[in-house]
């Protein structure tokens, strides 16, 4: 897939993804990298980064290091440092010269958890795939290493799957999302992996439904799902009759232990597109749909759920895919990050609903609260009046 | 003079450890400098995270519509044949430009320096398809950053090589500086030293308002470099294009600042009295430790290039400089370092890339910090806006700085706004 990209700005990468997910969560995190891409994580991807104490790091890689394949001196580097910093757990990741070279990540984990005694994930991701690709990895290899089996699930009681700044920005969104799942009647006993502790998600297994909140959420809920048996299903609780189907949803979902997905809200004679993560535009299509009887289509340049990918969902891997729709006439209205808005050439309404992974510090501080009847805020003005 | 691990400046102060990166640590970045070419768009042919962090710098400086990208994948790295793509991409990118450049910087990554790619092939191609275009290759390799040519330099190179020998003579009394950024203060002495010295019309790339303009820096009788990123450039341009160049390095040791001066001077072998600016310097600073009182100052090298150069001025002047934050110390300033270790061995160093800096950080402390990341590393509670001696140069630099210090005491400064204005890139 050769891109050329002229409008828009390149996306959270995936090594960006892993730290967002552990970046709560006391471990020690290193990118393996000269210093770009630990710049891209901490300057553009980590709404968190200022006034933090979060041990992130750049390994410092340099040409002769990399010609050489000099393992043992970053080994030795990051050991030096954990003895200082005694971290819960060293999370080593790649970025696109490793994966030239051939670092051997795995391995070089499994090297310093023996000489150290903490526990080590390698990560062997590239710069060459997706943020959520890394969050769905992280949040799988932490559940796999600190979950621990639980005998009695509460019922009533649920997981959020795939929270991550990178997604949700900082602003309350996660917190607002509890919250409402509170209200709906539920305890939510850990967020993956914003707002919990590495303690709080240790006992997730406790849980009697998983809810995945965004598309980087699924591949955890399946091993929840194969591991521990609790079902899941996919969504957010935005607008009305949304949230009234999630819970019929969960209710299901608990008493078949049986996972649940919803239907999806495209439909052909579409008049609004919703483009960005596919739980969120689906989230918002649903609304649009059941409450405001607006129908609509949805495109995804990112990971999408394998179940839900034929559902109407375009998948678009390209800043021209992007542009190729929204010259759509019949689409009189678009929701997406403010950044999708350069590339629209005609006249629509277009609905800003900022992505930290796509728009980054731009618009970071100006999350849109779309749970409960957040939304209606959102429209008013736009399209209601 | 004490150090974050305890060795002596002897065993040797700096240490090469996991490298922790602040929120203030980065500066312009190569697309942004890159970019003082007028009407140079930039080709960046990369894997796509290697373009973040400048595509949103660039979003947010407002000059995004001049920098593209051309996404390689795992199978173009893997066939080794990535440059081939670059000329069709070229084509392409320029059909869908809404302004025609009148140069472009096709711009690699840290791979490309272990990839080993042809760049005078792919440069062949679209020159030849492109015969109005001045082209030319740009690096982004931070991989480099401890080799003779790191990036911050290489990019000024690569800037400068765009200019071509011209058939027209150069101009008389022509000057142009290389590799400070930002243009120094046109009430610096310096101006005058140049004048004196027969340079009337003295030019920096930041005033040169279209390519043409820019072209005719290929015309000037003489380069300046006034920091070490400027230098090869400069030196380059002797090769190329003739043009004499003169190291001028920024400095704020009076005794170098003269001895500079009288480099200049002599190329005309005129002389001139430069005791008004100096005793106006030493007034200015004499003034602000009596304003300061002995508030602990912090000196980082994100503020000068030269931070052992300005605490020993500073600490000469009353001043008492508690910390001096500086990853390395770079040749040009190894004897201040020296020099403050013998004379002031309380004052710390400390690197700010340090893996133990994210938990030493103080959330707040009441000092003065000249410079973003000792500001943040510290918490100081005023801060002299000072980034890599921007605008600052000579006696005139000195006593700029010296009012920057005294102002920054009127009231706390907030970093982050600070940082948010000056759009930081790693």
């Amino acid at each position: 897939m050769h891109k050329l990209t002229v409008s828009l700005p390149p996306f959270s990468p995936d090594y960006s993804g892993v730290c967002s997910a552990l970046f709560e969560l006391g471990g020690m995190l290193l990118i393996h990298d000269a210093s770009g891409c630990t710049g891209n994580y901490t300057g553009y991807d980590e709404p968190r980064w200022y006034g933090s104490r979060a041990q992130v790091y750049c390994t410092a890689l340099r040409e002769l290091d990399a010609v050489l394949g000099n393992d043992d001196k970053l080994i030795d580097r990051i050991l030096e440092a954990a003895e200082d910093l005694n971290p819960r757990f060293i999370g080593l990741m790649g970025s696109p010269v490793p994966t030239v070279i051939g670092v051997d990540f795995h391995g070089i984990a499994r090297e310093i958890e023996a000489r150290s005694g903490i526990p080590s994930f390698g990560f062997a991701t590239t710069g060459l795939q997706l943020y959520d690709v890394g969050v769905s990895d992280a949040l799988i290899r932490i559940a796999e290493r600190f979950v621990r089996p639980c005998g009695d699930r509460a019922s009533g009681t649920l997981n959020l799957l795939g929270a991550t700044p990178l997604d949700f920005g900082i602003e309350n969104l996660v917190p607002d999302m509890r919250t409402e799942f509170e209200d709906m009647g539920y305890r939510v006993l850990s967020t993956f992996a914003m707002g919990s502790s590495l303690d709080d998600l240790s006992k997730a297994a406790s849980a009697s439904v998983n809810v995945v909140i965004s598309a980087s959420g699924y591949r955890l809920a399946e091993w929840f799902f194969d591991r521990h048996g609790i079902p899941f299903v996919v969504g957010q609780p935005v607008g009305r009759a949304q949230r009234e189907g999630l819970c019929r949803l969960i209710e299901e979902a608990e008493f078949s232990g049986e996972s649940r997905l919803p239907e999806s809200p495209c439909s052909a004679e579409a008049s609004a597109f919703l483009i960005g993560e596919q739980v969120t535009a689906m989230s918002i299509g649903r609304c649009l749909k059941d409450d405001y009887g607006i129908p609509v289509n949805v495109g995804c340049p990112f990971m999408t759920i394998p179940p839900l990918k034929g559902d109407g969902v375009l998948s678009l891997p390209s800043e021209e895919s992007v542009e190729a729709v929204l010259k759509d006439e019949g689409y009189s209205l678009v929701v997406g990050d403010p950044l999708y808005r350069s590339l629209l050439r005609r006249s629509a309404i277009f609905v800003d609903v900022p992505h930290v992974a796509v728009s980054s510090k731009l618009h970071w501080n100006d999350p849109i609260r779309l749970v409960g009847d957040g939304l209606d805020g959102l429209l008013k003005g736009v399209v209601l009046e | 003079m004490r150090s974050c691990c305890g060795c002596p400046v002897a065993s040797g102060i700096f240490r090469n450890t996991v490298r922790y990166c602040s929120p203030s640590h980065g500066g312009w970045g190569i697309v942004r400098t890159a970019m003082l070419v007028p009407e140079c768009h930039q080709l960046f042919v990369s894997p796509f995270a290697c373009g973040r962090h400048g595509a949103l710098g660039a979003l947010v400086q407002g000059f995004k519509d001049r920098l593209s990208y051309l996404y390689i994948d795992e199978a173009d790295i893997v066939s080794g044949g990535y440059e081939e793509l670059i000329p069709e991409a070229v084509d392409r990118l320029l059909d869908r430009l809404v302004k025609e450049p009148r140069a472009l910087m096709i711009v690699v990554s840290c791979l490309d320096d272990l990839l080993c790619t042809d760049h005078e092939a792919f440069l062949a191609v679209i020159r030849e398809r492109h015969p109005g275009l001045r082209v030319g290759v740009g690096h982004m390799n931070p991989i480099s950053l401890d080799g003779n040519v790191p990036p911050a330099v290489n990019i000024q190179r690569s800037m400068y090589g765009l200019l071509e020998r011209s058939d027209e003579p150069s101009i008389p009394g022509t000057a142009a500086f290389y590799g400070n950024n930002v243009p120094l203060d046109e009430e610096g002495e310096i101006f005058e030293v140049l004048r004196t010295s027969g340079f009337h019309d003295v030019r920096h790339i930041s005033g040169c308002s279209d390519f043409d303009d820019f072209d005719e820096l290929s015309r000037m009788s003489l380069n300046l470099a006034p920091t070490p990123t400027g230098r090869l450039a400069a030196k380059d341009a002797e090769r190329a294009l003739g043009i004499d160049s003169e190291y001028v390095p920024v400095s704020y040791d009076f005794d170098e600042i003269d001895e500079c001066y009288g480099r200049l001077l002599s190329r005309s072998g005129r002389s001139m009295d430069l005791g008004d600016y100096r005793r106006e310097a030493q007034r200015s600073l004499d003034e602000t430790a009596n304003r300061l009182d002995g508030l602990p100052v912090v000196v980082d090298a994100s503020a000068t290039v030269r931070p052992f150069c300005l605490a020993r001025t500073l600490l000469m002047n009353g001043f008492k400089v508690e910390t001096v934050y500086a990853q390395k110390c770079i040749p040009l300033d190894r004897p201040y370092l020296e020099w403050i270790s013998e004379n002031f061995p309380d004052t710390e160093v400390l690197q700010p890339e340090h893996h133990r800096s994210p938990i030493a950080r103080e959330a707040e402390s009441f000092r003065l910090a000249v410079g973003f990341e000792g500001a943040y590393l510290s918490g100081a509670r005023y801060v002299a806006n000072v980034a890599n001696d921007e605008t600052l140069y000579g006696y005139h630099g000195v006593s700029k700085l010296a009012a920057m210090m005294a102002r920054a005491v009127e009231r706390p400064t907030d970093l982050r706004a600070l940082l948010d204005d000056y759009g930081i890139v790693v």
